[in-house]
């Protein structure tokens, strides 16, 4: 009796028991559902009569399908004349009654409540001490519609939705195998938010699995509204950056990372799922990357990965050349600049600073405003930084001209774009204080600590450091897809070997 | 508890990157002469010398692995508490002497009359915080600079070759075979890090001898390939600068890009952070096998401390900076943790700790 109820609770490890089992007074079961609920008008309870024996109907309006409600479960068993087997009623209303595929027997109240607010129909019966449970949700969703964050020129046009049933199918229908595994977690003790771990069976790594799993269960959260509420736990525990999480709208990125061994992370009430470990060079990798022809997806990924290092540094290294290392720039080029940096007010640095916070200010307002006006703030933006600031000697043209590179840039790999902006403001003062020097100094611990990014022990700067000639032809180059598809990518290569120690 | 390793290959990119930055630093001094032919083959007597050199080190490990329950009480025994505290001592000397010499670099040629101390007790502070993430960390990047570094350098290099002027080249050996060798010797001893294997040799994995000596034998091409250009580039002259290498990298231009010293200098810089990032490391290692109840964490902040205190006495002083640049302060710098403690530690493996056993025993 006791493992059952520790299975019991192993089923629902997060809620807590608060009504306990399932009363055989089914008038009684209903009165409890409506007292935890203390009234709330979506909470419906009905009581009626099948062939003479009372029966209670429990759902939340909004989340379920009144019509499937009425035609499928009250019109049968209300209308229903026959007489109810002695003893087994419960199947037999289970088996010829109730009209749908999704039914469950649940004799645990908490449960059957929990069931109740997603959208099922619970069905007591008078005398049992088990609840049906009746599929008949109708959750309000947006439909599948192209993803607006993770653009693609050549790929499907299909995007997760915030129904985690939904975005299931999408990546079910293109992964058509018994080895695409799927375990099901409720996280977040109110929220009780579902996610769904995603892996290809003997792909991932064992230890991988562990680890995630792992992590997941010592989440110490009260609400889960979204997929940044487990990005923390899963990300690297290093001070970064960088994050070794990815994120993705697209079912079809997201199949293609879990047939590379990794694991996905599907969670209910938004359109970005995880996936576990991300390298560093992802960032620069798309999927029509893999349906170019390889010459041009190779140069698309170098433009990426230099236009990364523009927006990082170029700023940075603009200030440091213009106040320290002059000699750098051929003597027409330093002339240009001198006479029109001569009239600005500021300093380079405080200059390159000031129209970074105009830009990023005018982003975020541009990005958080209603649509209606979004455009007045671009064209303001656009005035404001460019013309007039320069017209007014607050800006210098060359910094105008760095920034809006710059700015380009850094929309190039949307994933990058929040250690981008905080990095460049990083390196101008650098750059501003020390020149060239301190820059390469930042530079070089940048790069360190990229370096020792090493989570599921999986180095971050793979294939490049540790090198792997194998995943090497497909990073900031990529061969040919028929010598790509003889060996799949599998992220377990680049696993770092651990010895033991006393 | 389980840790990670580093590939051989990996460690001595680290290690390349260490060495490189004695020559990109390189001062020139009355005792050897930079301009001569002669130093196109010092590298190669690095080369035998280093070889040769690196023998005790790796025979500490080979008498090691011979005990199995040696290996476990290794860290407890005091002698090895005394060699580790040697090891200690002798690089925080080396990150003095690496972080000065930066430091004159700095404001002799990249901002004359410049006061850089406070750049260097940054580069010290990044330094010391770099060493925390550990030697991996370390080493994967290290690939990652060896390649911008090789890259840059070998493009600066190139643009050199016009001003290489073969009447610069003056017939070898003009001063003597012996002195020669002196000169080389005092080359060679440039090289200290090597001492350092011995305390994370447990870290690398693979074919560490194999991979030792292809450091050996890359790091003298590469220095055979700079000297060949400051040699060809600046010919006497070389003698009269402070830092030669330097003066030959401000000679090149490349289209658009007049002056490329400040460029590759910056690039140099990564080979400075690395190498005393990796003397912070080594560092943290030794002296936590004498305090073991002392954070690595503490160690590298403490270090620091004393680093930059030392700095800022020795800063913009040349008489104080010369004393560690003194000769016999050099030549002690490579043979303490090269030869002299990897020998003492092999000679107690074979004679006393059997003693010890047997006394035991009986």
């Amino acid at each position: 009796m006791k493992e059952e109820k520790q299975m019991f609770l192993s089923v629902d490890d997060v809620s807590e028991v608060q009504f306990g089992d399932v009363r055989e007074n089914a008038v009684e079961n209903g009165r409890l559902i409506k007292e935890a609920f203390k009234g709330s008008f979506d909470i419906v309870v009905k009581k009626g009569y099948c062939a003479g024996k009372c029966v209670v109907f429990a759902n939340c309006d909004g989340l379920c399908n009144s019509q499937k409600i009425a035609d499928n479960a009250m019109r049968p068993l209300l209308s229903f004349k026959g007489e109810l087997p002695e003893n087994d009623e419960l199947n037999f209303i289970c088996d010829h009654l109730l009209c749908g595929t999704e039914q469950k027997k649940e004799t645990s109240l908490d449960m059957a409540v929990d069931m109740l607010l997603r959208g099922t129909l619970l069905i007591f019966i008078e005398g049992w001490k088990t609840c049906v449970i009746f599929g008949v949700q109708s959750i309000p969703e947006r439909s599948i519609a192209e993803p607006d964050t993770d653009v693609q020129e050549f790929g499907s046009r299909e995007g997760f939705t915030e129904n985690i049933k939904t975005n299931l199918t999408l990546v079910r229908k293109r992964l058509c195998t018994a080895n695409f595994t799927i375990q099901m977690q409720e996280i977040g003790k109110e929220s009780k938010t579902r996610i769904l771990l995603c892996y290809m069976k003997g792909r991932v790594d064992k230890d991988l699995l562990d680890e995630v799993k792992a992590r997941l269960q010592n989440l110490q959260m009260d609400t889960v509204l979204g997929a940044g509420y487990l990005r923390k736990t899963l990300d690297t525990k290093r001070l970064s950056f960088f994050t070794m999480v990815g994120q993705t709208e697209r079912p079809d990125t997201f199949a293609a990372k879990i047939c590379e061994g990794r694991i996905g992370i599907i969670i209910d009430g938004t359109p970005f799922a995880l996936i576990v470990p991300r390298l560093f060079i992802e960032n620069f990798q798309t999927l029509d990357d893999y349906i170019n022809r390889p010459y041009y997806a190779t140069f698309m990924r170098i433009v990426r990965f230099l236009a990364f290092l523009i927006s990082v540094f170029l700023p940075g290294v603009f200030v440091s050349i213009g106040l320290f290392h002059q000699e750098m720039l051929p003597d027409d080029m330093l002339y240009n600049i001198v006479v029109m940096e001569s009239n600005t007010l500021f300093t380079l640095t405080l200059e390159a600073l000031i129209i970074h916070f105009v830009y990023e200010t005018v982003r975020e307002a541009g990005l958080r405003m209603p649509k209606s006006i979004g455009h007045a703030v671009s064209i303001v933006g656009a005035l404001v930084i460019g013309d007039a600031a320069v017209t007014a000697g607050l800006i210098g043209a060359p910094m105008l001209i760095i920034v809006a590179l710059t700015a380009i840039c850094s929309l190039v790999s949307s994933d990058l774009y929040q250690p981008i902006a905080v990095l460049r403001i990083i390196f101008i003062i650098v750059g501003g204080a020390t020149g060239l020097y301190g820059i390469m100094i930042g530079a070089a611990a940048l790069l360190v600590s990229l370096a020792s990014m090493t989570d599921y022990n999986i180095p971050f700067l793979a294939p490049f450091s540790p090198y792997n000639k194998e995943l090497l032809r497909d990073s900031l180059v990529r061969i040919s897809m028929e010598k790509l598809g003889k060996n799949i990518f599998d992220i377990n290569v680049i696993k770092l070997r651990k010895k033991k120690h006393q | 508890m389980t840790q990670t390793r580093v590939s051989a290959p990996q460690f001595f990119s680290l290690l390349y990157l260490s060495v490189l930055s004695s020559i990109f630093m390189y001062i020139s001094s009355p005792e050897i002469t930079v301009s001569e032919t002669d130093s196109l083959l010092r590298p190669l007597i690095f080369i035998v010398i280093s070889i040769i050199a690196g023998i005790p080190t790796f025979l500490i490990y080979k008498e090691i692995n011979k005990s199995e329950s040696l290996k476990k009480t290794l860290t407890e025994i005091k002698f090895f508490k005394v060699i580790a505290a040697f090891y200690g001592a002798v690089y925080f000397i080396g990150i003095i002497r690496t972080a000065a010499r930066f430091d004159l670099f700095a404001s002799s040629e990249l901002f004359p009359g410049t006061e850089m101390t406070l750049f260097i007790i940054a580069l010290i502070v990044v330094c010391a915080l770099l060493s925390l993430l550990g030697l991996g960390a370390l080493s994967r990047a290290g690939v990652i600079f060896v390649v911008i570094v090789v890259g840059a350098t070998g493009f600066v290099m190139l643009s050199l070759l016009e001003e290489v002027d073969l009447l610069n080249f003056t017939p070898l050996f003009r001063e003597g075979a012996l002195n020669f060798i002196w000169d080389s010797v005092l080359f060679a001893v440039q090289a200290s890090e090597i001492g350092a294997i011995a305390l994370v040799l447990p870290e690398i994995k693979g074919n560490v001898t194999k991979n030792y000596i292809l450091w050996s034998v890359f790091s003298g091409l590469s220095f055979i390939v700079v000297l060949f250009f400051v040699v060809g580039t600046l010919g006497v002259f070389a003698d009269t600068q402070l830092f030669p290498t330097y003066t030959a990298v401000t000679l090149a231009k490349f289209g658009l890009l007049e002056r490329m010293d400040a460029l590759e200098t910056a690039i140099w810089i990564l080979c400075v952070v690395e190498k005393i990032a990796f003397y912070f490391l080594v560092i943290s290692k030794s002296f936590k096998i004498v305090f073991k109840k002392v954070s690595k964490r503490l160690i590298c902040i403490v270090s620091a401390v004393l680093v930059s205190i030392v700095l800022a006495f020795i800063s913009s002083n040349l008489e104080r900076f010369s004393f560690i640049s003194y000769t016999p302060v050099v030549l002690a710098m490579y043979i303490v943790p090269v030869i002299v403690l990897p020998l003492a530690t092999v000679i107690y493996l074979k004679k006393v700790k059997p003693c010890e056993k047997n006394s035991e025993t009986d």
